[in-house]
């Protein structure tokens, strides 16, 4: 228990320690309260179309004091729908950033350690996935199984895995000559041993960075699978509002329902490459001489 | 070859060889190297780079890259049969426990991610059933026996000096008591007064300790201070062994008389310093005869023969003293010629 306390302690000072990443964390921190309060913070129900006070349809309303962000064009508050948009696309974002995180991580330090030919068959696989090309991939995909979150997630986590474990597995080639580990290797420590406790605390720094970067990956990849179409219909996504507007056709005249999303996606995804920007100076010192 | 008359060996070696393969063929670093190391015995094993010490320790721990091959006619720990131990066994029961290693280079040898007290306690914790209040007790103990403050063991290894994480690595081989110290090249890297610290240190660990050292070293005057027996290393193979005291006063190998003038005296100032010329052979192909031979001043045809066979050349009833030369017979005239530097050019 003190060791995590003490872990997230270090997470924070490194944070901290750069401007744009206490940025980062505070919009991110952000979110993350708006995805867990979603349920007592959304003025409306973001699928009800809502009726004005002279008994319309309050479609496509600009933003006003009723409705802080306007009406989509089945008049939907859009508020509510960003809100509980966040709420599905950091949980997408963090699942699948954290499953792919966990994915490169292990075969970047599995192939690195043991070299030869378990590096061979892992990075030839890595190098087939580089291959797959995203959409059409994510679109054979939903046309087989349907429009469901897991395949979402699924599509996704195939996909973003594979720049951590090429990184981690260099990493781990240098990490795995030096002499700490015939060290540890002399008081008997086994491979499982070496490779989880001693050579993975000092990749740790380049993992998180990793970690933030997989999850920006995952949101920029969620939301582009939803504007084409192919999220999930039962869930409400910064990509799927985006979808929402294209099929509207009002794209080019309610900019209150386009600019929402399109903020969110490029505010949360900055937040996040500034938090790994913090963790780079720590991957990579000679930056923090800038 | 018993190191002390009556007391049945520590550790017993015969005929250890150790290849590795390469693309141009196999190297021979370990060709047929038989020594044993009494309980609480210091043996030196002196050499140059390259002779294949490294190498002997890495077969000892099993910690030889994928491409060597490893044999021996017997390797025997307080009579337990290593060879036939699988890895397991011999990771979870030996290493460490029996067997411990103070690295080369011991300075790089500390986790950068981990309080060095910390990796400590995680060796101990995974080889020694102990909580984690026993097993920083223990380090704080350990600290102590090297001379560290306990409290440096809240620091992490960069806030060490070279010395300090030196000491560090020491407690850490210390740390269960094992029987075996392996000391490999524990002083080099260090500054001289650095050097002497650390040997002092180890001299009165030994007092404290009742572990026998095996110390790998290039620098004889590290073995001559420390080593109850030495062992000379030349391209795989052990020249000649025997007590600190006859090897340092006769000399019979004509490799250790060359090591030894290379090497400054405290006895005799002004001592001009000899060198060998040369370097060790490559160890490509399996040396037929004596491996010295071709760079050896006193060197025969019938040198490069056969192996010349370790002959014991003690007094009769003093303790153990082999050596592996055909010319063992012109001994007194060798040692007078290779006093002259004119001898050893080449």
């Amino acid at each position: 228990m003190t060791a995590v306390l003490r872990f997230l302690a270090e997470q924070w000072r490194i944070i901290r320690a750069d401007r744009l990443g206490m940025i980062g964390a505070l919009i991110v921190g952000f979110a993350l309260l708006v995805a867990l309060l979603a349920p007592y913070i959304a003025p409306h129900d973001p699928w009800t179309s809502l009726r004005a006070a002279d008994g319309r349809m309050a479609v496509l309303r600009p933003p006003s004091w009723e409705y802080l962000l306007g009406t989509t064009s089945l008049a939907r508050d859009i508020l509510s729908q960003m809100i509980w948009a966040t709420r599905t696309t950091v949980a997408i974002g963090l699942v699948s950033g954290l499953i792919s995180i966990l994915i490169g991580a292990n075969i970047g330090l599995i192939a690195g350690y043991y070299g030869g030919r378990i590096d061979e068959v892992l990075m030839r696989l890595t190098d087939i996935v580089y291959g797959m090309p995203f959409l059409p991939f994510v679109i054979v995909l939903i046309a087989l199984f349907g429009r469901s979150i897991s395949f979402v997630v699924l599509a996704i986590v195939v996909i973003v895995w594979r720049t951590s474990a090429r990184v981690i597995r260099a990493q781990t080639l240098s990490l795995r000559e030096r002499q700490f580990v015939t060290a540890a290797r002399a008081r008997g420590a086994g491979d499982l041993r070496i490779i989880y406790l001693h050579i993975m605390p000092n990749v740790l720094p380049l993992l998180l960075l990793y970690t933030a970067f997989n999850i920006a990956w995952a949101i920029i990849t969620e939301a582009s699978a939803s504007f084409l179409g192919f999220g999930d219909p039962d869930l409400v996504t910064w990509g799927g509002i985006l979808f929402d507007l294209w099929t509207s056709g009002r794209i080019r005249t309610a900019w209150w329902w386009f600019a929402p999303p399109a903020l969110a996606i490029v505010v949360f995804v900055a937040a996040l490459v500034f938090i790994s920007r913090a963790y780079e100076t720590v991957a990579n010192p000679r930056l923090q001489e800038r | 070859m018993a190191p002390r008359d009556g007391a049945p060996p520590l550790l017993e070696v015969r005929n250890l060889r150790v290849r590795y393969r390469t693309r141009r063929g196999a190297v021979h670093a370990v060709d047929g190297v038989s020594f044993a190391i009494g309980e609480g015995e210091v043996l030196g094993v002196a050499g140059e780079s390259g002779c294949g010490k490294s190498t002997l320790v890495r077969a000892l721990l099993r910690l030889l890259p994928p491409g060597a091959v490893m044999a021996a006619d017997k390797l025997a720990f307080r009579g337990r049969d290593l060879l036939a131990l699988p890895d397991r066994t011999f990771r979870r029961e030996v290493l460490w426990k029996q067997l411990a290693l103070v690295p080369q280079s011991a300075q790089n040898s500390l986790n950068p991610a981990y309080r060095v007290g910390d990796q400590i306690v995680e060796a101990l914790q995974a080889h020694a059933d102990m909580t984690g209040a026993q097993a920083r007790e223990r380090v704080a103990a350990l600290f102590d026996i090297v001379g560290l403050e306990p409290g440096l063991a809240r620091r992490f290894p960069h806030e060490f000096s070279g010395g300090m994480r030196q000491r560090a690595m020491i407690a850490m081989a210390l740390a269960l008591e094992p029987p075996l110290v392996i000391m490999d090249e524990p002083t080099t890297g260090l500054d001289v007064l650095v050097q002497e610290r650390i040997l002092r240190r180890i001299a009165e660990i030994r007092a404290r300790v009742k572990s026998s050292i095996l110390l790998i070293t290039h620098d004889i005057a590290v073995i001559a201070e420390m080593a109850d027996r030495i062992a000379v290393m030349y391209a795989g193979r052990i020249v000649e062994q025997g007590s600190t005291a006859a090897m340092f006063a006769a000399p019979f190998h004509p490799y250790t008389l060359g090591l030894q003038n290379a090497f400054p005296s405290i006895a005799k100032p002004g001592k001009e310093l000899i060198s060998i010329p040369g370097h060790p052979p490559a160890l490509a192909a399996p040396i037929g005869g004596c491996g010295f031979a071709a760079r050896c001043p006193f060197a025969q045809p019938r040198c490069g023969d056969a192996r010349p066979p370790e002959v014991a050349v003690g007094p009769p009833g003093g303790p153990a003293h082999d050596a592996a030369c055909v010319r063992l017979a012109d001994v007194a005239e060798i040692r007078r010629a290779a006093r002259e530097k004119s001898t050893w050019r080449s």
